[in-house]
């Protein structure tokens, strides 16, 4: 499975009812609420074995799917 | 004249401070003279509406607009009860029959979902209100307001799937407020930042504490919650000195390693409740703000949010546990068979048009059988230690607390019994995760059964873990037993 497929699967598993690849604005328009986005951070640590620092949390990081894959990158072990 | 009234302190800041800043969210902020004059109107418009001392629903998002619509209430003599707009319709639903409100006061964007909930109930949207006061209307009712007249009911998690309607006087809340200015030592003028929703009663200190101190409430936006920089930068820019937070929200600040000693120069007073503080979270705290006063407080909504504090006076390891400390002001607190149990002019009267749950929880003080008292069995255990500070020690039943929301696990596992195909349900809670664990048996699938308990429960309470099982384990009695279940889970490696 490619980083993406991975990536929709992991945020899937927090919300199956959002369409994460339609969403521009996950978190501006309140689509993703404070649970959701602790969910989204756990999933995402245990699908990629990363470990997303909570003082980087910032809305841009994961207002669209394009934003989240390009921190996941950012994270991930060379 | 002593306070009756919470509106008597309202009128005291028109005429001490018309001009200062009352209630606020970024870009709106409305004066102590502008939310008189908002909450008259609306308490105009309400009291045409509703007859006094019914309810009124209130369906808005948190803003000052909101307060004043809530105070339009007590000004037309009504109470309110503000409702999560985020909460499932069924739920909401539930709640209005219980409650059978006179009107369901709604923002805009509710109007679709007040209609259908709405059953006898008048319906006022809030962009509707007039601009003008029906100051004799407002004369004769506030002329027969009596102090155990109610002021608001605020629903919690019920055990049986329907949520429980406390219902709280003028009179608690004017006791509540003048012990916490007087004892958390408050300035006039203070500048409260608000994190509790509307809906849950820590909302009450930040509400009527800066009232009566006519200072002023910062409604800090939602999503700032979600991204500490954000956050932090928004307690500074606003100049906040005073926080009354849950510990999960102090918590996640302190864990995100952006408090650097100095960060917060207008800080003086971080006050904590409705749920264990953890001393690790109030020692990055102290770190960051030396100089702050810190206070933890403990309560039930039924007893008017806090009937015990402790002043930190000392240090802890990161490991100890936090004294709930001293009751407040004309509060006893009595441990019975271990529980905690509270008297006093805090306690509510009971819970909304619900006698049985009433009669279970309120019950005759057994160490005043002379007269009749009332007192309220906590259902939280406590423990004196050898300062004489009272302690908290965990729940004597199935009620948890995530991220300061009281939930009753058997609203959840109600809920998953009602999915169509689950036979029997059982849930237990990961305190060490924080996810809470639910098992059913039945023919249902588990989408459905997640697609039913979204229907059901507000999102705070749906299960991190749902497991299919072809058996639940039993106890001796024959009950579910969540202990077992929960020793299965973890030996089939399904929690790690």
């Amino acid at each position: 499975m490619d980083e993406m497929s991975r990536l929709i699967a992991a945020l899937e598993e927090v919300r199956d009812d959002v369409d994460f690849a339609a969403e521009a604005h996950l978190v501006e328009d309140g689509i993703l609420d404070s649970l959701d986005l602790t969910r989204i951070i756990a999933s995402l640590d245990e699908a990629f074995d990363i470990h997303i620092p909570a003082g980087e949390i910032e809305p841009e990081n994961f207002d669209t799917l394009d934003a989240m894959l390009e921190m996941v990158r950012r994270y991930r072990k060379p | 004249m002593s306070t009756r009234n919470i509106l008597d302190w309202l009128e005291e800041a028109v005429a001490l401070a018309p001009d200062a800043p009352a209630y606020e969210m970024p870009g709106n902020v409305l004066s102590w003279d502008a939310v008189c004059r908002k909450a008259r109107s609306a308490g105009t418009a309400l009291a045409r509406l509703a007859p006094r001392q019914t309810p009124v629903l209130i369906l808005m998002d948190k803003t000052p607009e909101c307060v004043c619509a809530m105070l339009g209430a007590a000004y037309a003599g009504c109470f309110y009860t503000p409702l999560d707009s985020g909460m499932p319709e069924a739920r909401m639903k539930r709640i209005a029959e219980r409650l059978q409100p006179s009107v369901i006061l709604y923002g805009d964007k509710y109007a679709g979902v007040a209609e259908r909930i709405s059953g006898e109930a008048k319906l006022l949207n809030a962009a509707d209100l007039p601009e003008e006061t029906d100051l004799p209307l407002l004369e004769g009712r506030r002329a027969r307001h009596i102090d155990t007249d109610l002021l608001y009911v605020l629903f919690t998690s019920g055990s049986t799937g329907t949520p429980k309607g406390v219902s709280i006087q003028h009179r608690a809340v004017v006791d509540f407020i003048e012990w916490a200015c007087s004892a958390l030592r408050l300035p006039s003028g203070v500048r409260f930042g608000s994190q509790a929703p509307f809906y849950f009663d820590n909302s009450v200190l930040d509400l009527y504490c800066t009232m009566r101190m006519q200072g002023s409430l910062v409604l800090i936006p939602r999503g700032d919650f979600m991204f500490p920089k954000r956050l932090l930068a928004r307690l500074q820019e606003e100049r906040i000195d005073t926080i009354f937070w849950v510990p999960s929200a102090l918590t996640a600040l302190a864990r995100a390693e952006v408090l650097q000693p100095g960060c917060l120069p207008d800080m003086k007073r971080i006050f904590f409740c409705g749920e264990t503080m953890p001393c690790g979270t109030l020692n990055g705290w102290k770190q960051a703000v030396p100089g702050a006063d810190y206070v933890n407080m403990y309560g039930p909504t039924e007893i008017t949010d806090v009937c015990s504090w402790y002043r930190v006076d000392r240090d802890f390891a990161d490991t100890d546990s936090l004294p709930i400390g001293f009751p407040c002001t004309n509060t006893r607190i009595d441990l019975i068979d271990g529980e905690i149990c509270v008297s006093g002019t805090c306690l509510s009267p009971g819970y909304y048009n619900d006698p049985e749950k009433t009669a279970a929880a309120f019950v005759q003080h057994p160490l005043r059988p002379q007269i009749p008292e009332k007192m309220y069995r906590t259902g939280d255990l406590g423990a004196y230690n050898d300062r004489g500070e009272l302690m908290f020690l965990g729940r004597r039943d199935s009620q948890i607390k995530r991220s300061g929301y009281r939930i009753e696990l058997g609203e959840i596992e109600s809920a998953l019994q009602n999915a169509d195909g689950v036979v029997l349900s059982c849930c237990y809670f990961d305190e060490g995760k924080e996810w809470i664990v639910a098992a059913y048996t039945g023919e249902a699938e588990e989408t459905a059964v997640k697609t039913a308990l979204k229907a059901a429960l507000p999102k705070y309470m749906l299960p991190d873990l749902l497991l299919k099982r072809e058996t639940l384990p039993r106890t001796g009695s024959g009950k579910i037993d969540r202990k077992v279940l929960r020793q299965e889970a973890e030996s089939e490696h399904l929690i790690h």
